[in-house]
Formats: C-alpha cells, structure tokens, sequence
C-alpha cells in the first residue's frame, strides 16, 4: 500500500513535468475547464445516457494530446468505483420499472441510472487525471491562492505534499522492519498499532520541530505565500473559449440522439 | 565577520543537567573551524545556540561586537546561516525554486531581486537545473546543495554547517568539499570526518560533554585525537 | 467513506463545497486570531503527511481476518487541536482527491464535511474536549478518543447517506441505505477507536505534554460556542442549498423551452421511484420533481430510445476513433 501510493504520486509527478500542447497550457485555464466539465457531467440528470455519451470527447482527445497513458487511470477507477457501484447497483435493485423496451427487451430505469453512474465515474476520474497528469501539483496551488485561498491553507497543502514522501518512506521503513520480525502475517496486528503509529508521531514531532527550527533560521515570523503566475496567452484565451462551448453545446442539445435519428431517416 | 561564544550556558527546557556549560571562543573574520566531537557532545546545540534557535541560559553570542538579544533576533538571523543535518527538514517546501525563495521573501526582498540572486547562487553551485524541480524528488547530494543554496542567497556572513558530509556519497562529499572551500565566509562546520577537516579547515575546537575540550591548529588536535581515538571514522 | 462524484448532484455538492469553504475558512480565522502558534506551521504540515501514510497501514482485526485503517480525524485534532487538524485533514483530502481519485472535485467539500468537519470540530468539540477536560490520563484518553471516534463516523456516514438520497442520482432507498451504513460504521468505528485510543495513550505515556497542551489550549480560546458554530453551518446549508435548488428548478423551464425548438422533443415528466416519493416532500426537495432535460430517455417512445442507442454508440466510436488519431499523430 505505501510503496504503491508513493509509486503512483512519482508516475503521475512525472507525467505533469512533460511537455505536449495541453502541459503548456495555463494551470489557472486547465482548472476552470476541468470544474466546469465536472460539473456539466454531473448535472445530467441520472436516467439519462444517450446526452452523457458526447462528453468521451474529452478524455478521447486529451489523453493522446497530453501523451497521458491509460493505465495509471484502471488504478484510480478501482478507487472511484466500489462507493459508485453500490448507488449504481442500489439503482439497478430498487428502480425495476422498464422505462422502455428493446425490441422484446425491457429495459428499466435502474439499467439507465446504473450505466449513466458509470459513465459518469469514468469521465470524472478521466477529468481529475488529465488535470493532475498535465499541471504539477505546485502549480494548482498556486491557482488556488489565487483564487482566494488563505495563505495558511496553501502553505498547508505546499508542506503535507512536501512531507508525503518522507513520511511514506519512513513508514514504509518500519513496516519492512516490522514484518521481518513477524513472518507470515499480512499488516501490523491491531494490537501493535498504538506503539507503531504512535512512534510514527513522535518521529513527526521531532522533525517538525526541527523544520520549525530551519524556518526561523530564515527568517520565518508568520505565515506568507507569494505567488507569481505566468501570463496567461491567447491560446490559452481561445482554449478556455474552445472548451467551454463545446460543453455548453453538448449539455443543451443531445448530439447522440440528434446522430441517431439522422442514422435512422 | 567575527562570531564570539562568550561562556555559553544551554539546558534544555524542564532539565537540570547543562547540554553545553561554559562555552567561549571566537571565530575571526573569514576563518574555517571544524567543530569535533562525539555524538552527543552538544555540537548541534551549540549551532543552534550560534544561530539564534536556542536561548542560553547565560552568556551569549556575539556577532562583530554586537550581542544577540530577542530585539535584534530578527536581523541576526540573516547574517548567520545554519545548514541542517537533516536536508529534508530544512527543504521545506515543495519546489526547489519555492524554498531557495524563502528566505529572502521572509526578509521581504523585490521578486525580481530574488530572480536575479537564485541564478547567481545556483550557477555557482552549479545546479541551475534543479531550479523547478520538487525538492522530495532530489538525490541526497542535491538536496545538500538546494539546501546550501537557500542559505547562500541570503549573503549570510557566518556560515554553521551540522554535518554537511552525511547522507552524501563519496562523489557529492568531493563536489560539495570543494564548494565549500571556495566560499568566504566565516564558517563553523560541525563534522565526524576527520580527513575532509583537515582538509578544508586550519582549526578545531573538540567538545566534550558539553565543555570546550580542546581548541587549536587542526594538525595538533586531530594527531592528538587519533591517538586518543576518540572520533574516528 | 469518500462520497463519490458520480452520485451527487451538483446542488448538493456545490451546498457542501460552500459549507466546508465556510467552516475551513472559520478554521483559518480562528487560528489567526488566537495568534497561531507558529510551530504549528510545520507540524500540521508533517502530519498531514502523517495521517495520509497513516491511513495506509492496514492492521489485522482479531477474530475477523479484515484489516482496517485509521481515519485520523480525532488523532489530529486531539495533537494539534480543532482548527488545524481540519486545516491538515482538508490537504490530505484533496491529495487524495487528486491523485488518487478518492472522491473527486465536486464531492470534496462533501468528503471535507463528512471525514473533517465530523470529527476534527463536531466529535472533537463535542465529545473528546469535555471528557479529556476532566483530566488528562490513560482511562480518560481512551474514553474520549473511543467515544468521538465512533460518533464522528457515525455523523459521517449519515451525511454520505444524506447526501447521497437528496442528490437523488442513485436511486437507493433512503431507510434501507441507512439501515446499512450506521452499522457497519459502528464497527468500524470501534476498531478505529480503538486503535486511535491506543495510539493517543502511547503518545501519553511518552510526551504526555503534547495531549495536555491541545487541551488546555482549547481551554483558553472560548470564542464562539460550538452550538453557535453547528447552527451558523446548519443556516448556511440551508440557505445555499435552497438558493441552489431554487436556481435548479427555475432554469430547466427556460432550457426545456429552447429543446423544443432546438431538438423538437416536449418537456418529459420525470417519475422515477425517489423522485415519487420526494415529490410528496416539501422544502428542500422541491427543486426535485422538476429537474429534468429534455433529453432524458424514460418516457420516450421507442423510437428515440433506439435513436439515443444508436447515437450514442456512433458517438463514442467516433470520439475514440478521432482521439486515437490524435494520438497517432502525435506520435509521429
């Protein structure tokens, strides 16, 4: 667990420091039109799917702008889906009334909430990936304090980021010691736990007195966060403008339904 | 500039026995000096007496004349760099170019000076590549060097080094011997290997148990160590 | 317990984004005046670090063979206080937010409601400062952080299932996804309780002025009562929800209008079993029996069932098809 979290926060910090038309677009522009694709998504209502469907153009043409691989996504689908699944399911058990048939098929309103669930999973965590693959953490949060964060929230996200890796591998260090010493078991035994993680905080205690001793060696007297954000160009302009009534265009008017009956005259 | 430890007295906070009792010497403008001496001797706290961290129980230090109170903390500090054992904890933040930017935006320098003076420092250490990169991301030798270089922008004029030469391999330790050895400022370096001091330093003050145990031309007292073997690598 | 964004609606999540905003931003300002302790800076920085490594070491549950895993709400806030822990607590959440697609953007103020605001202010202020008051020792330490832990879970799971029914995208039965959620939270609020007590009392044993600290700092900050500060957030919930849902409901009616000229398709009544029984609900719900697209399948005659199937096949090959081109291109 703590190898594969630290793994994956390295893949992902990898990808956002490469270089492709979408990396090089403006952090502050990547996370107003990733909000406002979440929440176009996430307005249509759940019984409808054929409007939803349209919305695959993001993660269709993103992914390959940004040279953003598949795989890191099947991971974090795993983590999206088990809390999905049961509002998909619960839908699929409790609303069995058909909605209309196929042929001699019925299908009811629970199929259509459970297949709109999943595909709005799927384009949400799509959405979160593409952000994060292609825009250092540092950077949003950077946006956010521009946004109106307070400083102390930002100084707070910049340093449990900073800290994620020292305390991971820390962590991780104990439990190989650990389980060298208690073969055959998987994870610590509960009742090791007080003594394992409360070692873990007085360790954490210590360094963060020692970080609080390098920061008045600075000069630290109070919180700050300086920030200064690049210019934003007019492809970043245009690709704000771009995407945005893309969205509008494919939240108000069924483009499925609209090539669906064109297929059908 | 000459940094003077005038009979130096820390105890820790609710503790009787002294870490560091009657401490005195003086460091002269531009002198290297290594500071020896087992673990637990008290030469991290008496860096961080030295810097200001620490508050001695009695006695005091004093900077060109000047001794350093509460007042005057604020601006002391800038004159004195402290480069910790530990990199991670004194890279506290998360890109390269945030934390070297700490210092000098905490002292409330212009951006643009800021700009000018990170690519002077990280040109002289040579790692002007590492300016946007994320510090937990660094190789031991590099975190050593960011972290060097956060203290150099502040132009400090005493430098007090804890260990510099842990965590490092045997090609950092060199790079980061000779960058050291060109620096000019007065410096106070806190180290178990004997060899590196000799090297870059022309005199040692030893502790033990928390007292000046000896202090004298390097060549003397590290002979001297040697054959008492009491720190050795 | 990280609420999904798939399974809420956007009032929903937009009320609790607000919420949480409000209660974090509450957080901040309380700290800057009580006049931070500085040393606090860095310390909620590492153990946010904490708790998120923290929560990945699973333990073996006696008796059970399931593992389990701290939340770390009321570890927090019982070593760093109330308003930095759910300062920590709200970065961690958005790490895992992020990168690893626990929850996701528009559920965080939700996740940030439900795992923070919990149990780092409510459970904390509620249960563990009152009892851990009487007196800072091993018997009291693991009473408090037992009982808050348990009930800060439990507050939780409530508002995942609150959340959950009044967004009304998942259509699951309000009673029997409670019936479902309390107990298993229950459980697992005990062991997790546990745990935290008996990580609290090692840190006791070892440091116990770190404790003791938090409490009586707490002690000295009167301030705003908690009971203040629940009904602040319970009107601003109100009011933004319903300002949300009145917005909601008033602007399909344009939408649906322009379909009609748009897509030629009549406004479609939406009847799906929640929505039955919520129309019978005033209040907060209202916005609900109305909020529909005109594009919605249910009720649709065959026909543009059939061409929504179809359409939305074309359209996925085609998407797919134009990104694998792209992406062929690039690789060029």
């Amino acid at each position: 667990m703590l190898y594969r979290a630290s793994a994956g926060i390295n893949s992902l910090e990898s990808l956002a420091a490469m270089d492709s038309p979408l990396h090089r677009v403006h952090p502050m522009a990547k996370l107003l039109t990733t909000l406002a694709y979440v929440f176009a998504v996430v307005s249509f209502p759940s019984q409808n799917v054929s409007g939803l469907t349209p919305f695959f153009f993001y993660p269709a043409l993103a992914m390959p702008l940004a040279s953003v691989p598949y795989r890191p996504l099947t991971r974090r689908l795993f983590a999206a889906l088990p809390f999905a699944l049961m509002g998909g399911i619960g839908s699929l058990i409790s609303a069995r009334e058909t909605a209309f048939t196929l042929g001699s098929v019925p299908v009811t309103y629970g199929m259509l909430s459970f297949t709109s669930i999943m595909l709005k999973t799927f384009f949400l965590v799509f959405a979160v990936l593409i952000l994060i693959a292609t825009t250092p953490f540092t950077e949003l949060v950077h946006q956010l304090a521009h946004l109106g964060i307070p400083p102390v929230v930002c100084l707070q996200f910049s340093m449990t980021y900073r800290y994620l890796s020292v305390l991971l591998l820390e962590a991780s260090a104990m439990l190989t010691a650990y389980s060298l010493r208690s073969p055959g078991q998987n994870g610590v035994k509960m009742k090791d736990m007080g003594s394992f993680l409360g070692q873990l905080i007085l360790r954490s205690f210590d360094r963060a007195g020692n970080v609080y001793r390098a920061m008045q060696c600075r000069g630290f007297q109070g919180v700050y966060w300086s920030s200064k954000n690049k210019n934003p160009r007019g492809g970043d302009v245009i690709y704000i403008a771009l995407f945005l009534s893309v969205l509008l265009f494919l939240r108000f008017f069924n483009l499925s339904r609209f090539i669906g009956e064109l297929v059908r005259q | 500039m000459q940094l003077r430890a005038d009979n130096l007295i820390v105890r820790y906070d609710g503790s009787e026995a002294a870490v560091l009792s009657n401490v005195s010497f003086a460091v002269e403008s531009g002198e290297k000096v290594a500071l020896l001496g087992d673990n637990g001797a008290g030469k991290s706290t008496l860096l961080l007496t030295l810097a200001g961290v620490l508050e001695p129980v009695s006695g005091g230090v004093i900077l060109d004349g000047l001794v350093v109170k509460r007042e005057n903390l604020h601006g002391m500090r800038q004159k004195i760099g402290m480069v910790f054992q530990n990199p991670d904890d004194q890279l506290f933040m998360s890109t390269v170019h945030e934390d070297v930017a700490f210092g000098p935006r905490s002292y409330g320098s212009a951006e643009e000076k800021i700009e000018q003076c990170m690519d002077k420092v990280f040109s002289r250490l040579g790692i002007l590549h590492l300016k946007n990169r994320m510090t937990h991301r660094l190789s031991g030798g590099e975190k050593r060097l960011a972290a060097l270089a956060g203290i150099l922008i502040m132009e400090p004029s005493v430098l007090l080094m804890d260990e510099p030469f842990s965590f490092l391999d045997l090609r950092s330790r060199r790079r980061l011997e000779e960058i050291l050895d060109t620096l000019p400022q007065t410096s106070l370096i806190a180290t178990h290997d004997l060899e590196v001091a000799e090297r870059l330093c022309t005199r040692a003050i030893v502790l033990k148990e928390g007292r000046v145990h000896a202090d004298g031309p390097i060549g003397a007292i590290i002979t001297r160590l040697k054959s008492m073997s009491i720190t050795c690598r | 317990m990280h609420m999904a964004d798939a399974l809420l609606s956007p009032e929903v999540g937009g009320t609790m984004i607000a919420v949480s905003a409000a209660a974090v931003g509450y957080a901040v300002k309380k700290i800057s005046k009580d006049g931070l302790d500085e040393k606090k800076i860095p310390l909620m920085g590492v153990m946010g670090a904490f708790v998120f490594a923290g929560q990945m070491i699973n333990f073996t549950i006696p008796g059970t063979g399931s593992s389990g895993h701290i939340g770390g709400g009321v570890l927090l806030a019982a070593l760093l206080g109330p308003y930095p822990a759910l300062i920590a607590l709200a970065s961690v959440l958005l790490i895992q937010c992020l990168f690893f697609a626990d929850g996701g953007l528009l559920a965080y103020g939700c996740n940030v409601f439900n795992m923070g605001v919990c149990t780092c202010l409510l459970a904390y202020l509620w249960i563990y400062k009152p009892i851990a008051r009487r007196g800072v020792d091993t018997k009291n330490v693991f009473f408090a952080s037992v009982a808050a832990v348990v009930l800060g879970l439990q507050l939780g799971a409530f508002c995942v299932v609150l959340e959950t029914y009044l967004s009304g995208v998942a259509e699951l039965p309000f009673k029997a996804f409670l019936f479902l959620m309390q107990p298993i939270h229950l459980a697992i609020g005990l062991v997790e309780g546990i745990v935290t007590s008996a990580v609290l009392c090692f840190v006791y044993s070892a440091r116990p002025e770190l404790l003791v600290s938090t409490v009586q700092e707490t002690k000295l900050t009167k301030g705003l009562s908690t009971k203040k500060v629940a009904a602040a957030l319970l009107v601003l919930t109100a009011l933004v929800g319903g300002g949300l849902s009145l917005f909601a409901s008033a602007y399909p009616d344009g939408l649906e209008w322009s379909m009609e000229g748009v897509a030629g398709t009549a406004e479609l009544e939406r009847d799906g079993p929640v929505h039955k029984t919520m129309g019978g609900m005033v209040g907060v719900t209202a916005f609900m029996p109305d909020y529909s697209f005109a594009g919605d399948e249910e009720g649709s005659s065959v026909g543009t069932a059939t061409a929504g199937i179809v359409g939305s096949v074309i359209t996925l090959a085609l998407t797919g098809g134009l990104g694998f081109a792209v992406g062929a291109l690039r690789r060029k």
